[in-house]
């Protein structure tokens, strides 16, 4: 089979994406699909307009800027690549649909690196002791759920004050 | 001290090698594309410091600026699958780390700031993500890696994010090939998360039935079930291979003709191109597997399929050679190592 998007080289890749439900497939050789995937997945072309990426929807966005690092959407959707870590922050709304769709899911479940495993801990602990808090309130039971409050009060400034010293920590 | 091709390994009648990747980013410094000359040097000179304090024993580590190499060593890494050919095409300011044995090369400034790599022969995910996953935990706790708990760990590139994990095998699939069965394998496996690429040296079409297959997905999933997604697809590829093989075995003349000529061309050829060569390679391996040729060890297998490609063969020569002339030089390496090979098996 020839490959669906120069027609020349044979097709060595499938790509199929679920969207809604529905599923996509197209197929590619091996050098459409590296370029595809690696450098254009936002752009108006190809596996980016296969992928339901449409640049139009994005062109009221590319005047802003990340604060990290001074690149633009614009840019991210031309090279395929962010300038920093914060970019994922700054653009998260235009970006989410996107990862989800070359993913098929939004959040992660793999390894957590050593520095962040505490983190992680305490804010699943918090949100325990918020589920424990909002029960409490529910049943008017008023002393225990002020003491929760302080509980974690105290828990999520020490999970700012470790936030802060890793970040001083890096710099 | 033996390379990695010539570890023993699981599987090698079809599968020619394993390899894992992470990428991971500094989380204190602009991306890739962002950095200037100089942070990236001084990226290098922390990526250094950091290994300092790891110990794999004898197989030590070497650190290679590339821009002291010049582009035939860069281009020979390159066909050793130690670097990708973008990191060897644009060298500013890249430190490669090497170890003694080849099995272990992290890219600094690739397009993430580093691309933790190991390798091994035939199929081996677990013992590859061992290594890679303690230099990770090395690297990690001295430079500190990006990291998101929604996202996981933040790349150049959104099509790895989350585990930042690639993990790889190359199948030699010359049955499946002759069978042209290879497109409707690509269908299925793409529905399974995977691709299946022919890239014998990236960007370039399939030459001697070699097919690299790898996991696509890095969010939403662990690194164990992609590796063990990726392991289950391949016992199935492995068992469709075999009874292709069996297919072709059934018109037997025209199969030992085919096999005992590609041995005819690898043991006795004084000018050989490179494409023949792999063509051959292809068909002896196949041979050998099948048990109708002698039995050549995997691991001179491996590394006649590694070591051939036009830089390699220039930079063991120590200059540039004219295409006659490489191919020349190819043909009587070929034959001397199987000369060797022989040698010591009797």
């Amino acid at each position: 089979m020839k490959c669906e998007l120069c027609g020349k080289r044979e097709a060595t890749s499938v790509f199929t994406q679920t969207v809604n439900g529905s599923s996509k497939t197209v197929h590619l050789c091996s050098q459409c699909a590296q370029e595809q995937m690696m450098n254009s997945w936002l752009s108006d072309f190809g596996l980016g307009s296969f992928m339901g990426l449409s640049q139009g929807a994005y062109l009221s966005h590319t005047a802003k800027t990340c604060p990290g690092c001074g690149t633009t959407l614009e840019e991210i959707q031309r090279t395929g690549l962010v300038g920093c870590a914060k970019c994922y922050e700054t653009f998260a709304p235009q970006l989410s649909g996107t990862i989800e769709r070359i993913h098929g899911a939004s959040a992660h479940v793999g390894k957590i690196p050593a520095t962040s495993r505490s983190a992680v801990q305490l804010e699943g602990r918090i949100s325990e002791l918020k589920t424990r808090m909002a029960k409490a309130v529910a049943d008017q039971n008023f002393e225990q759920a002020a003491a929760l409050r302080d509980q974690i009060r105290d828990l999520e400034q020490q999970n700012q004050q470790d936030q802060q010293n890793g970040k001083e920590k890096a710099e | 001290m033996n390379t990695w091709y010539q570890q023993p390994a699981r599987q090698q009648d079809i599968v020619l090698s394993t390899r894992i990747r992470l990428a991971r980013n500094v989380q204190s410094l602009p991306f890739g594309s962002r950095l200037s000359r100089r942070q990236r040097e001084q990226l290098d000179t922390q990526v250094q410091q950091a290994l300092e304090t790891i110990h794999l024993g004898d197989n030590t580590l070497s650190f290679l600026r590339l821009d002291d190499m010049d582009p035939v060593e860069r281009q020979a890494l390159v066909e050793q699958h130690e670097i990708s050919p973008d990191f060897a095409k644009n060298p500013d300011g890249r430190l490669l780390v090497l170890s003694k044995d080849g099995s272990i090369s992290i890219m600094v400034n690739e397009e993430d700031h580093l691309r933790i790599q190991v390798l091994h022969s035939g199929l081996a995910l677990a013992e590859a993500y061992e290594v890679c996953n303690r230099l990770d935990d090395v690297l990690d706790s001295q430079l500190g890696f990006a990291f998101d708990r929604k996202l996981g760990y933040l790349t150049a590139c959104p099509t790895n994010l989350g585990t930042g994990l690639r993990a790889s095998v190359m199948l030699h699939l010359p049955g499946l090939c002759q069978q042209k069965l290879i497109s409707r394998l690509a269908d299925t496996i793409g529905k399974l998360g995977l691709t299946i690429r022919g890239t014998y040296g990236e960007g370039s079409g399939v030459v001697g039935a070699v097919y690299q297959l790898s996991n696509q997905i890095t969010l939403g999933i662990t690194e164990k079930d992609a590796m063990e997604n990726l392991e289950n697809v391949t016992a199935q590829i492995i068992q469709s291979e075999q009874q292709a093989r069996k297919a072709l075995a059934q018109n037997q003349t025209a199969l030992e003709d085919k096999l005992w000529r590609s041995y005819g061309v690898l043991t006795n050829a004084r000018l050989l191109s490179s494409e023949e060569c792999q063509q051959s390679l292809s068909w002896v391996r196949m041979g050998v597997a099948m048990k109708q040729l002698p039995p050549i060890p995997y691991s001179t297998l491996n590394q006649l399929l590694l070591t051939t490609g036009s830089a390699s063969v220039c930079r063991d020569q120590g200059q540039l050679l004219r295409p006659e002339d490489r191919d020349r030089v190819r043909a009587g390496y070929v034959r001397k190592v199987l000369q060797e090979s022989e040698a010591s098996a009797g």
